[in-house]
Formats: structure tokens, C-alpha cells, sequence
């Protein structure tokens, strides 16, 4: 019995093993069908983000660019190496970069010429590049990119420093844990306003102001003893504007139904 | 083996088995707990479409080509595949409403029985594919051939498509038969015979207060069911203290019919006899405001007695109606349909024009905007084609979209006929009854794929354009046509035209009237055509100079009449492969995915026949098989079935499924118009002793005292205009409430309750709600498969239906009582469409252990699926029953997939769900507020069921701006909410349906 229990344990523990590396160790970086680097792309050459992936502040998603708008750069742009040519050797924070001979994403060494012949490869195919998926949010979480550029929130507070990596990494687990902390900040900043605005706001109870940061919501006899102190507030004064202007971020920062639908 | 359980030494004890399995599942809770999912692929476009932006959808408004008006459509387009089809606003004949037919075109599109690519039959006897410049050569090689009788069998196609396959036929000698099943030819001969117009008009019925019908189910499939809605739904509705009045004659409470505010049932095909009874009755006390016209020789002799005797309709009934509608300051008799279509019916429509006439009420008869389903081919046609092809007369047949297999009756052996004919050429998109029949297959492309027009009504003309590419590269019949046109001989008359969207621009050109052409083609592009509403300017006049004497009918006690209905689901069986409209529970029987007969209960009982009984029917002409259905409401004389199942083939969703009552009727009897003989079939019904549960949703009748569909009387109603008095509970009993609590759900949502022990939500911004007008919805399901497309709704199948595993958000409820009225049996129909309530008190949410449902800050209850566990105890704590919990991971079979709406999580295994009020929908106005810098205006929301329903009875709104729609809806003294005893205090809010008098 002891024998059937400890090979089930031990088989047990190496599963686990298993398991562990490929949830916590496990190069998640994908091989694409092209090596294609950001670090040339918006580093070395200052591409700005939404160049290419154009779509970021009018959808859902930010976009990837096609073939055709790769190949207009790209058909000028062959990176055909010559050694003799001065203007032809990269630099890029100090560090130069041989075209000929560059390791990509510290894994493999490619020549940017090649690369660049598989791209035209797929365009005289007219063939779409089956770019492999690996920085996603899972569907049951809508992750709109749209409002969180109109809100001015740069490429770089999620996605990291893009221009300094070939492959960029997710710079965090997307977990909602995360996204809520963001929106949790912005929500206490909202709160500190609305203090300003309602005297009543500071003397709530702590679980009423969870309830509050946490729901958006809080019932009106609580702020004000009666109803009428809130006065036209309710209604149709610039106050009232103030107050539910606010009170739409709070109540909409932490609200299930604004990502799972 | 032995079946003892040994207890080995040295086996694992289940203890230790537990111990071990535990580290195993830690390890894997935390590898599938953070590992990522397995990679995707992420597509680039080689060459981006124009206009395409990933993420955000684009709409294009076309048209669906279908019988018998067709409907103008916007379709949603994401990522260049159609989603959602809605109803084109600009269009004067639907107006923006579609039907449930038209909501599920998409399925017809993503159809995975559709045929992929051309097929041949070869020398082995089977259909092998090849490709379309074969096929198109075959086609051509074999029209070359100069077979001598050549036949073209099209449904009935308008338009420019109708013109080129006109020319095609005149250049290849073929004679053109556009063969509908449900063609109305007695309803153009009997206006014919009236007015010497061989036209089906548009009767209309928004202009009458007053509209009796004789059997015409014109919010189902009558002649064009989007417009009557809309047109009902305006006059029936309640508009300041007047409310137009509805009487429906019919032997079996039909959709229709379950609306009317009388509901007569008379024998059927008695229709005639029953309006010479009227117009008597109406002669006879000097009602009749005009003389009346001596058509009917024998007139005098339908005297009351003998009117009642032949119709079933008491004596008194025939005089109020008559008293009813002569009286009547706008009146409107109408009638034809298919179901009473008898070897008489066009003097019915004879009859019926005589009442309107002598009423002064002809000028609703609007001739000016008839109908193109006025020149499809009479039955005749087709039954002379079935003939001459069994006499070995027809040498090849080309079939357009329509399925004669199916369609015709048994009893004329149309499949012999068919296999007479050497060569049969098929255009049709699904293989079905026909299809498989034919040698070479030339598959269509859906009307969402391909260029073209239709012309429902005269001057109303929809463009087709394609809104996505074709799912297998397949052509469109016009483009076949245009293609071969010049290879086929005699060279004269060669068309120009290099594709048939040149051959269509071209005979748009004539129709630019000013400015450049590429101006006025892109502005029908966007518009979706050209759209004109005669106002009517030609008032008709009787006047016929025939003589009719009409023949008392015999009586055949013995045997039962057969009344078969066309399908709203399915009209004539075109339908039957889309699986939403299959699990679209028929309103009145609730019944999905099968057929079934409809008994009377008292009748049935006699015959012991009990529901889900497989009985007999047989007729001279063919026996049948199906499930019985006990109805109330339908006379005890009579059996009905209705058309649209029984399909052998078509796919995988409508084949070998229910029973085709067409095989009961002689396909060799034709009524005087050339119409098939609908109507006069007898059968006898006998017991199989076979017995299976009858699948339907809904079990009861009953409300059980529960007053969830409730009613006021329009006398309180004018009252109460004067009279602050409300009576909340007209009709049954209320759960002792006082009056006052009602009153303070009106209008004011804010109200508190002294006594209540919940808290009291304040909504800051917007407090969503819904209300739903019980007195404007009649029940046809439109919205029902707007709510399926919309939200990824799964079908589920007829056996998990018969497991209570419906999905529907929405579901039509419909409830039942049998009273007296004047001697005829009335029964009270009321409908309610349920869905979720969005209580602000709502049970669900407390029993939650997770917190999967919960309020949200605007008053919509919602569930995270992600956080859902699936104990159900939500679904148990709901009053309402309106929770759907996912018993599978139900599929979609490719490409039915393709129309997922991406803004919409596909639930899956384990997870509740329901109503959200379109919450995408919601998010998506919101959004686009946002970017415009401004708030979101009333009625920019529209939730899918709202878009989709032709007789606005739906509202979605802000309740917390005064000014908007909803609150003003809301405000209305027929407002109740559903279960408010409970005091869940419902965001959806609903108007009592509004009753006549009684007596």
C-alpha cells in the first residue's frame, strides 16, 4: 500500500513540477513567422506606436498593421547591408546594431535582409502573416483600448518600454487584480474631489465609504440628513453636474458590468 | 467476471487515494489557474478592406428578396461578416420592424447545409462538384442542344432579376412559371371580378376603427405581415379615448386571431356565406349607405337562420358584427387567406368588396401600391407544367428558389414527373426535395452576398448589394444568366452587359432623374432604394356586370374539415433549416421543432385522444402521422395543421421533422381562380396508440389567480380621464394589497415605503428600464430571434427543450381562458413577453454565494459569468423564472459561428444567464456619447427586441429623466409591474392590454 501511495505521491510532485515551470517558467515568447523587432522599429527608428497599430483610438482594439502598409516602408527599406557604407551602421543607445548579424530577443541571430525578404515573400503572395497571438485578454473581460487613450493614458503605462525589447513582454499578468488597482487610484482621486463638494462625504463611516468607492453609490440621507439640503442639486444645478460627472467615473471604475458582459 | 467487490491487501484506501489526488489537484489548480491559454493566431490582412476598422462595425442597408413583400434590411457588419440584420427605417413598408423570418435571414446565410460549390450528376447516378466555368459550360452546352420544351420555375421574382430571366426565357424559348405556394391568385381574381383589376392591393387597416376579418392572418403571413403589423398596431392601439376594434372569424384561434377583440369562430370555408349573411342582414335593416350591387343572385336566401346554420355563428353574433361594422364611422372587411382558399374564395373577395363598398369604405382599398405577388403564376400553371412533364412533354426544367417536391401534393406525383424530365437544372442554395432531383446544381448566392433589386410593392424598390463576400464563392442565378447569356443561341438579342451588376446599373439609369448617375446609385446604395408611397389618388368603384348565385353547401357531419395554416415561423417551409426559428416557440401551442394537429379538447376527448398522441390523418388523398395538440380554442369540426415541416432534405435542421399537411389536399382540384383547393379537404383522425411527450415551453394555460398578464376595460379607462379612481385588479384577484402601493410605482421610482425593510438605490446618472405595451404586442416573435441573434443565445435542441433547457431570454408567455360570449365560445388570449425583471430588490442577487449577480450603479442586474459557479440558487430564488443555466457547452456548427456577436461573451458550460437589456448596446451609446462630448439622448438605445418589434410595443429608456420616452410610458394609468405583491420592485414595467366590453 505504502509502495502505491508513494509512487502516487511522488508522480503527484513531478506533475506539480511540471505544472509549476509551465505556469510560472515557461518562455511564453512566441517564434513569429517573422522576426520582427519593436526595438528596431520604435526604438532605433522612432516609429510612433499608433503609426502601425493605427486603429488604437477608434476601436476596441489598437490593430496590427497589413501587409501592404508594412510594405510601404518596405519596399524602400531593404536593409541591404553594406559594411563599406558608413549610414548603413545602426546605433542605438550607444550600442551598435549589425544588420548582418543581430541577436534577436537574446535567443536566435538573424540578418535583417532575410527577414525583410520573407515580408515581401508574403506580399507577392498576397498572403496574410499568421502572426502568433500571445498578449491577450481572455474573453470574457472587454478590454476596450479606446477609452483608455481618450483618458490620455500613454502606450507605455501597461505595455512598458516597447522601444527597448524585440519582443515585449506583457510587463504584467493581466489579472483584474491589476486593472483594478489603476482604477482604484483614479477613483480615490475622485473621492478627494468630491470631499471638496460634500461636507458629509468625510464624516462617513469606513464601511459606508467602501461602499461608496466600491459601488459608486451611496443612498443621499447619508450625505445630506434630508433630502432637500441636496436641494436642487438634485436636479438641474451646475453642482448636480459636478457631483454626477464624478460620480460617473466612481460609480463606473469598479463596476462589474464596465469589462464582463 | 464476478460482480463482488474485493477488498485487496494492499490496495489504496480511499482515505489515501484522497490524500494523494490532493497535491495533484493543487498542482493543477495552479497550472490552469495561471497558465496561458494555448496561443492564438493573430491574421494580419495581406491587402485591409476598405472601410474595415476591427473592432467597429459598419451597416449597409439592403434588401431580402423573400415572399411576399421581401423587407429592406440594414445589416451589422464586424470584421466583414454580417451579425445582425435590422429593419431599414427609411423603408415606407416596414418601417424599421423586421419579422422573426427576417432576423433569422442570417441563419439562411451561415446555413452549414448550404451546397459549397456546382454539382454534376455523373454517369454513376451521383452529384459530384466541379467548378463554375465547367458548370456554366454544361449549362450553356446543354441550352444549346435545342431541346424543344424548356421550362423556367422561379418563385416569384420582381425587379430587374425578373426582366433579365424574362428576356433569357423569351431568347431560349422557355415558358416562365413563377410558382409561389402561397399565391393569393383568388384574392386578384376576386378584385378582378370586382373591379376588373387583377391586383392584390394594400388594404389599409390603420385607417379603419373598425376591421373584420374573414380568416386573414395578416399579422403572420398574410400578404405582407411587416406592414399589417405596424398598420395594426396604429389602429388598434389606444390614442386618447378611441381604439380601433378588431373581429377575426376564423374556425381555430390563429396569432391573429388570439388578438382580436372578437373572436369568431366559424366553420370553415364558410367565410362566403358568412358575409352574403352580413350584407343581407345589412339590406334587410337598411344599413347600407350605398345600394347594393345584385352580384349575388341568391342573396335573400342567407337570411340569419340559415347563415348560423351553415357558419356556426349564433344568430346574434351575425347581427352585432353586421349593426357593428355598417354602424361604424371606418370600417375595413378583409380576408383571402390561404387557409380558406376554396374552390369559392374569390367570391369571397367578391363579398368582401361589396361590404366595404356599400359602407363607403373602399377607399382603404389602395390599388395603387399592389403588390408584385399579384403576377406570380396561378396554381393552374404548375399543375399544367406537372402534367405535360409526366406525359414526357418537358425536356429540360430550370428551378429557381423555389421547391416544388416539397410544396406540391403527393397526390400528383410530382417526383415521377420530375424523373420523366431528362435534364433538370437547379439554381436552389440548400439540397433539398427538388434539388436532389436535378443533374446539374447551380447553387445561388445568399441575397447578402450578391447584387440585385426587388420590388415588393409597385414603385418601392429595394436595392440587393452584397454585403460580405461570398461564403463559398458561389453566383448569384443573375450572374449565372448574364454570364451565358450570349454563348446560348439564337444570337439575337445578346445582352451587353459584361456582369449582372452592369445589366442591373443599366436598368437603374432610367431610373436617375437628375444629376450624374454614380450620384443617384450611391445615394439608393445608402438609402437601400427607392422608396415611394403612393398617396392612393384612384378611388375604385364596384362595379361587375357578373352574376353569381351561390350554392348552399352540403353537410358532412361525419367527417372532420382540415384548416391548414401557413407558418409564421416558416411561411411555406423556405424557412424550416434556420434552428432559431425552429426553437421559436409557436405562440399559441408553444410548440418547437415539430408539427402536430390541433384537436378541440372536448372533441379529443370523445376520441380519447390525449396531447402528445401520434394520431392518423387521412384524407382521400393521403394519410399522415403527427403528435396531437388539445386546443380550446378552435371549433370541435375541425383539425388544423400547419404548413412549413415535413421537409425530407433542405439540411440538417429541417429534415425528416414533422409532417407537410399539403400531402392531404388533391393537388388536381383547383378553385375557380386557379388557385389550389385549400380548403374543402375532410379527414377522418384516428388514434396510432403511440404516445410521446409533446415538446413545448410553456405547460399551462393558466395564470393560477397570479394576474401577471392583466387587463383594463377601455370603459374605465375613458372613466378614469374624468375619475381619479384607479381599480388596479380588473380581472381576478390580488394578493391584498391596498391601492396606494400601486399608485407609488407609478412615475415616481424614487418613492419610499414606510414598511419596506430594503434600502433605498439612488441611480445618479441614468436608471435603465424597459416597458412593454401588452395591449400593442401581438406575439409574432420578431423580437424573440432579435434577442437570439443579438446575444449569442445557443440553440438547444427538441430534446433539451423537452428537458425545460430552453434558453430564450425572451420568452412570448401566453395565457388562456375560455368564457361565453353571445352564445360562441370566446376565449382570452393575453401575452406577455418575459424576461428578466431587473429588480431592484431582486432575490437572486442575496442568494449569490459568489456575487455573481449583483446591482449595477444604473440599475440593471447583471451576472459576471466569469465569477459564476453555477449553484442555480439564483434560478430557484427568481419569481419570475426568467434564468437559463447552461446544462452543456452548446456549439455552433460552422459557419453558423460566424454570426457570434463579438461584443457579447458566448457563455459556457456551467454558468447562468439572462436578460441583460442589451448591455453592449448600452455601452456602445455610452461610449460614442462620450466622444461626441455630450450625454446620452433618450432613445439612441435601442434594445434588440425594441429594434426588432414592428408594433412598438417596446421601450427602453432612462426612468431618471422625466422628459424621456419611458417615464412618460411610465406614467400611464394601464402601468403595472409584473409580481408586484412581492415587492421585487421591477425595472420592466408593463401596460395592461386594453379589453372591449364585454356583452
Amino acid at each position: 500500500m505504502s509502495k502505491k501511495l508513494a509512487l502516487i505521491t511522488i508522480s503527484a510532485f513531478l506533475f506539480a513540477l511540471i505544472a509549476i515551470y509551465f505556469a510560472f517558467f515557461r518562455d511564453v515568447r512566441p517564434y513569429q513567422p517573422i522576426a520582427f523587432s519593436h526595438k528596431i522599429h520604435a526604438g532605433v527608428n522612432e516609429i510612433p506606436c499608433t503609426y502601425c497599430h493605427s486603429y488604437v483610438a477608434k476601436s476596441s482594439q489598437p490593430g496590427i498593421p497589413s501587409v501592404m502598409e508594412c510594405m510601404g516602408c518596405h519596399q524602400y527599406v531593404k536593409a541591404e547591408y553594406d559594411p563599406n557604407d558608413p549610414k548603413s551602421v545602426y546605433q542605438y543607445k550607444g550600442k551598435p546594431i549589425n544588420p548582418n548579424d543581430y541577436l534577436y530577443d537574446g535567443r536566435r541571430r538573424i540578418k535583417f535582409e532575410e527577414e525583410i525578404k520573407k515580408l515581401a515573400g508574403y506580399w507577392e503572395r498576397k498572403e496574410d502573416i499568421p502572426w502568433v497571438n500571445y498578449h491577450y485578454v481572455p474573453e470574457h473581460a472587454k478590454f476596450p483600448h479606446k477609452p483608455h487613450i481618450r483618458y490620455g493614458l500613454e502606450c507605455k503605462t501597461c505595455h512598458g518600454n516597447v522601444e527597448d525589447v524585440d519582443i515585449p513582454k506583457p510587463i504584467v499578468n493581466i489579472k483584474m487584480g491589476w486593472c483594478i488597482s489603476c482604477h482604484e487610484e483614479k477613483l480615490d482621486k475622485n473621492f478627494e474631489e468630491l470631499e471638496k463638494l460634500h461636507e458629509g462625504l468625510s464624516q462617513l463611516s469606513e464601511l459606508d465609504r467602501r461602499i461608496m468607492t466600491h459601488t459608486g453609490r451611496i443612498p443621499y440621507n447619508k450625505l445630506y440628513k434630508d433630502k432637500k439640503k441636496l436641494g436642487d442639486a438634485w436636479t438641474s444645478t451646475q453642482e448636480s453636474e459636478r457631483l454626477i460627472n464624478i460620480d460617473k467615473e466612481v460609480a463606473w471604475l469598479k463596476d462589474c458590468s464596465t469589462c464582463h458582459y | 467476471m464476478s460482480s463482488k467487490i474485493k477488498k485487496e491487501k494492499g490496495s489504496l484506501s480511499r482515505r489515501d487515494f484522497l490524500k494523494a489526488i490532493s497535491a495533484i489537484g493543487g498542482a493543477a489548480i495552479i497550472s490552469s489557474g495561471c497558465s496561458p491559454e494555448p496561443l492564438d493566431k493573430l491574421v494580419s490582412y495581406a491587402i485591409p478592406p476598405e472601410d474595415v476598422i476591427p473592432g467597429v462595425p459598419n451597416f449597409y442597408s439592403t434588401a431580402l428578396p423573400h415572399s411576399p413583400v421581401g423587407s429592406s434590411i440594414v445589416v451589422k457588419i464586424r470584421e466583414g461578416r454580417a451579425i445582425k440584420v435590422e429593419g431599414n427605417p427609411l423603408d415606407p413598408v416596414c418601417k424599421g420592424s423586421t419579422t422573426a423570418e427576417t432576423q433569422a435571414s442570417l441563419q439562411g446565410l451561415y446555413d452549414p447545409d448550404r451546397i459549397k460549390q456546382p454539382l454534376f450528376r455523373n454517369d454513376r447516378n451521383n452529384l459530384v462538384p466541379l467548378t463554375w466555368t465547367s458548370a456554366l459550360d454544361i449549362l450553356s452546352k446543354k441550352l444549346n442542344e435545342k431541346p424543344k420544351n424548356i421550362y423556367f420555375l422561379s418563385d416569384n421574382t420582381t425587379g430587374t432579376l425578373d426582366v433579365l430571366i424574362n428576356s433569357f426565357c423569351n431568347k431560349i424559348n422557355a415558358k416562365r412559371i413563377k410558382y409561389e405556394m402561397l399565391s393569393y391568385e383568388h384574392i386578384s381574381y376576386g378584385n378582378y371580378l370586382s373591379f376588373g383589376k387583377r391586383l392584390i392591393p394594400t388594404y389599409k387597416i390603420d385607417k379603419a376603427n373598425y376591421l373584420l376579418s374573414f380568416g386573414a392572418d395578416f399579422l403572420e403571413t398574410w400578404l405582407s405581415p411587416d406592414e399589417y403589423n405596424r398598420r395594426f398596431s396604429k389602429m388598434h392601439s389606444i390614442d386618447g379615448k378611441r381604439k380601433g376594434k378588431f373581429v377575426q372569424i376564423e374556425p381555430k384561434l390563429t396569432l391573429t386571431g388570439a388578438k382580436a377583440d372578437e373572436w369568431v369562430p366559424a366553420a370553415p370555408n364558410t367565410s362566403l356565406y358568412l358575409a352574403l349573411g352580413l350584407i343581407n342582414y345589412i339590406k334587410q335593416k337598411g344599413l347600407n349607405k350605398k345600394p347594393i350591387p345584385n352580384t349575388f343572385s341568391n342573396l335573400s336566401d342567407f337570411n340569419l337562420s340559415t347563415t348560423s346554420r351553415i357558419t356556426g355563428v349564433s344568430t346574434e353574433s351575425i347581427k352585432k358584427i353586421a349593426k357593428d361594422f355598417a354602424k361604424s364611422k371606418s370600417a375595413l372587411a378583409i380576408g383571402g387567406s390561404i387557409s380558406n382558399a376554396g374552390n369559392q374564395e374569390h367570391l369571397t373577395i367578391v363579398a368582401i368588396n361589396i361590404l366595404n363598398h356599400i359602407t363607403n369604405n373602399l377607399d382603404k382599398v389602395d390599388f395603387d401600391n399592389n403588390l408584385s405577388l399579384s403576377n406570380a403564376s396561378p396554381y393552374s400553371d404548375i399543375l399544367d407544367f406537372v402534367n405535360k412533364a409526366k406525359s414526357g412533354e418537358v425536356d429540360i426544367v430550370l428551378i429557381h428558389n423555389t421547391n416544388p417536391v416539397y410544396s406540391l401534393s403527393d397526390s400528383l406525383d410530382i417526383e415521377k414527373a420530375f424523373e420523366k424530365i431528362p435534364y433538370k437544372i437547379s439554381f436552389n442554395s440548400n439540397m433539398d426535395e427538388t434539388t436532389e432531383f436535378c443533374d446539374l446544381v447551380l447553387p445561388d448566392a445568399h441575397p447578402l452576398e450578391q447584387w440585385g433589386d426587388y420590388e415588393g410593392k409597385k414603385g418601392n424598390r429595394y436595392i440587393i448589394q452584397p454585403v460580405m463576400k461570398p461564403l463559398y464563392g458561389n453566383l448569384s442565378v443573375g450572374e449565372c444568366i448574364v454570364s451565358i447569356f450570349n454563348d446560348v443561341e439564337p444570337t439575337k438579342g445578346n445582352i451587353t452587359s459584361k456582369s449582372y451588376l452592369d445589366y442591373l446599373k443599366n436598368s437603374w439609369r432610367k431610373l436617375s432623374t437628375e444629376g450624374s448617375f454614380e450620384d443617384f446609385w450611391n445615394k439608393v446604395l445608402v438609402s437601400g432604394g427607392l422608396f415611394k408611397e403612393y398617396a392612393s389618388a384612384s378611388n375604385v368603384s364596384f362595379s361587375s356586370s357578373r352574376r353569381h348565385s351561390v350554392v348552399l353547401p352540403e353537410f358532412n357531419q361525419e367527417r372532420l374539415n382540415l384548416y391548414i395554416t401557413p407558418s409564421y415561423r416558416f411561411y411555406d417551409g423556405r424557412s424550416a433549416n434556420k434552428s432559431w426559428l425552429q426553437e421559436l416557440p409557436d405562440l399559441l401551442t408553444t410548440a418547437v421543432w415539430d408539427s402536430w394537429v390541433e384537436i378541440n379538447s372536448k372533441l379529443a376527448d370523445k376520441l380519447k385522444i390525449k396531447e402528445g398522441d401520434y394520431v392518423e390523418i387521412e384524407s382521400n388523398y393521403g394519410k399522415i402521422t403527427t403528435q396531437a395538440y388539445l386546443s380550446k380554442a378552435m371549433r370541435p369540426d375541425t383539425v388544423s395543421i400547419s404548413l412549413g415541416q415535413g421537409h425530407t432534405s433542405m439540411g440538417r435542421y429541417a429534415s425528416d421533422r414533422g409532417v407537410n399537411p399539403i400531402n392531404l389536399l388533391d393537388g388536381n382540384e383547383i378553385g375557380q381562380a386557379g388557385n389550389l383547393n385549400w380548403s374543402s379537404t375532410k379527414v377522418v383522425i384516428r388514434k396510432t396508440g403511440r404516445w410521446s411527450q409533446f415538446v413545448k415551453v410553456q405547460h399551462s394555460y393558466s395564470q393560477e389567480n397570479r394576474d401577471i398578464a392583466q387587463t383594463i376595460a377601455l370603459s374605465k379607462l375613458i372613466k378614469d380621464h374624468h375619475d381619479e379612481k384607479h381599480d388596479e385588479h380588473h380581472n381576478g384577484t390580488s394578493y391584498g394589497q391596498d391601492k396606494g402601493h400601486h399608485d407609488e410605482h407609478h412615475g415616481d421610482h424614487h418613492a419610499t415605503y414606510d414598511y419596506d425593510m430594503y434600502k433605498e438605490y439612488d441611480y445618479f446618472v441614468h436608471k435603465w428600464g424597459m416597458n412593454i405595451d401588452l395591449d400593442k404586442c401581438v406575439g409574432c416573435g420578431a423580437c424573440v430571434v432579435a434577442c437570439y441573434a443579438e446575444n449569442n443565445i445557443p440553440v438547444v435542441g427538441k430534446e433539451q427543450v423537452a428537458n425545460g433547457r430552453h434558453m430564450a431570454w425572451l420568452k412570448l408567455e401566453r395565457f388562456q381562458d375560455e368564457e361565453d360570449h353571445l352564445g360562441d365560445t370566446r376565449i382570452d388570449t393575453r401575452i406577455l413577453p418575459q424576461m428578466c425583471q431587473h429588480c431592484e430588490n431582486a432575490p437572486c442577487e442575496p442568494v449569490c454565494p459568489v456575487f455573481a449577480t449583483y446591482h449595477n450603479p444604473e440599475g440593471l442586474n447583471l451576472m459576471v459569468y466569469s465569477r459564476c459557479v453555477g449553484t442555480r440558487y439564483c434560478s430557484n430564488n427568481c419569481s419570475y423564472k426568467v434564468r437559463r443555466f447552461n446544462w452543456f457547452k452548446y456549439e455552433w456548427p460552422e459557419p453558423l459561428n460566424y454570426q457570434l456577436n463579438p461584443d457579447v461573451t458566448v457563455r459556457s458550460k456551467g454558468v447562468m444567464e439572462k436578460c441583460n437589456l442589451c448591455l453592449q448596446r448600452i455601452n456602445y451609446a455610452k461610449d460614442k456619447a462620450k466622444d461626441e462630448n455630450r450625454k446620452v439622448r433618450d432613445g439612441e438605445i435601442r434594445c434588440a427586441c425594441e429594434q426588432a418589434c414592428g408594433c412598438d410595443a417596446i421601450t427602453f429608456g432612462d426612468l431618471n429623466d422625466p422628459k424621456s420616452k419611458l417615464s412618460k410610458l411610465n406614467k400611464s394609468e394601464r402601468t403595472y409591474h409584473v409580481l408586484s405583491e412581492l415587492n421585487t420592485r421591477p425595472t420592466i414595467s408593463y401596460l395592461k392590454k386594453i379589453e372591449w366590453d364585454k356583452g
